[in-house]
């Protein structure tokens, strides 16, 4: 019984935590200008997560050590220390893109500009890892992203030609903009596999305590809670594809455009509920990558980690999320437009997603580390595929970016 | 045992499971016939810069001063992790977090509650 609560807590959890802005608006995105043809991007992106989610969480209760650990001891310092820096800097950008979703919905809910609000969010979010514990916001706030699932709803009351939606499913080439049609495709699985859920996953598992029995916990919580993410992504696809087309919007300017999604399907409330969907997605993701960043930077340097402990105990910890916000909110409170920041910072996550995920070939293969829960040669299949796709990403994402972003 | 494998990178804890920093570094020593033997485990940020430096080619670069040694009889245990019973108040990682504590935190509102 108290396991069945624990995974439909931690089912909750991944949907809340899937959503955030980049899928908003890069599905967004795909459906203002493709329709439903890039469903398969979610599915595909959304596939490779829950391999990669699993093992994270394998490793943990196997190992008692998280991902980041794993790669200092078996790559080496050098090695981590490069992934470190290329990993923080694309956490500081994409925590800068959450910041800026949260502020954009407050925008929408009170009329007062985003500006004005990136401080007090910045504010709130420290606050919330300074005085919190894990528990209360990995549950408090992943449960209100529940809201999300209004997407879903809104989707079935538009009723769109299911028969069509299927096909969005199987890869296709666009009949126009080659460039951009890639460009999108990158974004979005750069937006589905991103690096720091395995860290904050692994990590969520050590905080939770999870012992040998959470193994099928484990697989159940990476497979539905990733599923359901992806469900709502690709809602969100099919929800721009029918509402655009009918606006005749085939790109999309700003994130006024994303906000109306709902309109048709909710009515007037429709604003009210993306707005508060945007802003505790958002909201709780914001937590995720400060936290994520403490983790590796603490994980990877040796020094004691919890989000549970109290600052004075380990204020090396606490003064890194504190850092990484206090960074992250810069860009958003000079006014840079959140909506651009969050394309570039998926662009750049896919840049950087080989060096978070070569590392899971050798870790899940040590029995030194996991014992007996070595990969099975599936798993290490799924592996290679997703190594070659992330390094295909990232050499094509550069030229994408100019000639199709 | 295998240093490399074993021993290099790993985490530090000490008696009370607390983690006290990563091995950053060994420190070999030979013996009167020649021999070598572990004098040492090396902590600190300087010994990570020095291992950076080589790792990119600049050898020559690599120099100043040591990192913290915390001698090898100190170890009671190789496993996942490295137990040793040392006192964390007199390890780098604690000294700077001491430093952290009066200098940051005392300023920060609950920092020290």
């Amino acid at each position: 019984m108290k396991k069945l609560l624990e995974i439909s807590l931690g089912v909750v959890t991944s949907v809340g935590g899937f959503l955030e802005t980049g899928s908003i608006a890069t599905s967004a995105q795909a459906g203002a200008a493709y329709g439903f043809s890039l469903i398969w991007a979610v599915i595909l992106g959304t596939g490779c997560l829950i391999f990669l989610v699993e093992m994270s969480g394998r490793f943990a209760i196997a190992s008692h050590h998280t991902i980041a650990d794993g790669i200092r001891d078996r790559f080496g310092s050098n090695f981590f220390i490069l992934a470190f820096v290329v990993i923080s800097v694309v956490n500081l950008m994409v925590l800068a893109a959450e910041i800026g979703g949260v502020t954009l919905a407050l925008q929408f809910l009170t009329g007062w500009s985003f500006q004005w609000w990136a401080v007090p969010v910045a504010f709130a979010a420290w606050l919330l890892l300074w005085r919190g514990t894990f528990g209360t916001i990995e549950k408090g706030v992943s449960s209100l992203g529940l809201i999300a699932l209004s997407f879903v709803v809104a989707m079935f009351v538009m009723g769109p030609p299911w028969r069509e939606v299927a096909r969005g499913a199987i890869p296709s080439l666009p009949a126009k903009d080659g460039w951009h049609y890639a460009f999108i495709a990158v974004s979005i699985l750069g937006a589905t596999i991103s690096n720091y859920l395995f860290f904050f996953y692994s990590s969520g598992a050590i905080e939770e305590k999870w012992d040998k029995s959470y193994f099928g916990v484990n697989k159940i919580t990476a497979a539905f809670g990733m599923a359901f993410g992806g469900a709502l992504s690709v809602a969100i696809i099919v929800l721009a594809a029918v509402v655009y087309s009918s606006h005749g919007i085939d790109d999309i300017e700003g994130y006024e455009q994303i906000a109306m999604i709902l309109t048709p399907a909710l009515g007037r409330w429709g604003i009210y509920i993306f707005s508060f969907s945007l802003l505790i997605t958002c909201f709780g993701a914001a937590l995720e990558l400060s936290l994520a960043q403490a983790y590796i930077t603490a994980q990877g340097f040796g020094w004691n980690w919890s989000e549970d402990a109290k600052p004075k105990t380990d204020p090396a910890f606490t003064l890194v999320y504190t850092a990484v916000i206090a960074i992250a909110v810069i860009p958003i409170t000079a006014g840079l437009d959140p909506l651009k920041v969050t394309i570039f910072s998926m662009a750049i996550t896919a840049i950087s997603l080989p060096l978070g995920v070569i590392p899971f070939l050798f870790l899940m293969n040590d029995k030194a580390l996991v014992g007996d829960h070595t990969n099975g040669w599936i798993g290490n299949a799924v592996v290679l595929f997703i190594i070659g796709l992330a390094f295909a990403l990232a050499i094509v994402t550069v030229p994408l970016q100019i000639w199709g972003g | 045992m295998y240093l490399v494998r074993d021993v290099l990178d790993k985490q530090l804890v000490d008696k009370a499971e607390v983690r006290v920093g990563k091995v950053n570094g060994i420190v070999l020593r030979l013996d009167e016939h020649g021999r070598p033997k572990v004098e040492a485990l090396e902590l600190g940020a300087s010994t990570l810069a020095k291992r950076l430096l080589i790792g990119v080619g600049l050898r020559a670069r690599a120099h100043g001063r040591d990192g913290y040694r915390l001698a090898w009889s100190h170890v009671t245990d190789v496993g996942i992790d490295i137990t040793v019973d040392a006192d964390r108040r007199e390890l780098p990682l604690e000294r700077w977090q001491e430093w952290l504590r009066r200098n940051v935190l005392s300023w920060i509102p609950g920092g020290l509650s």
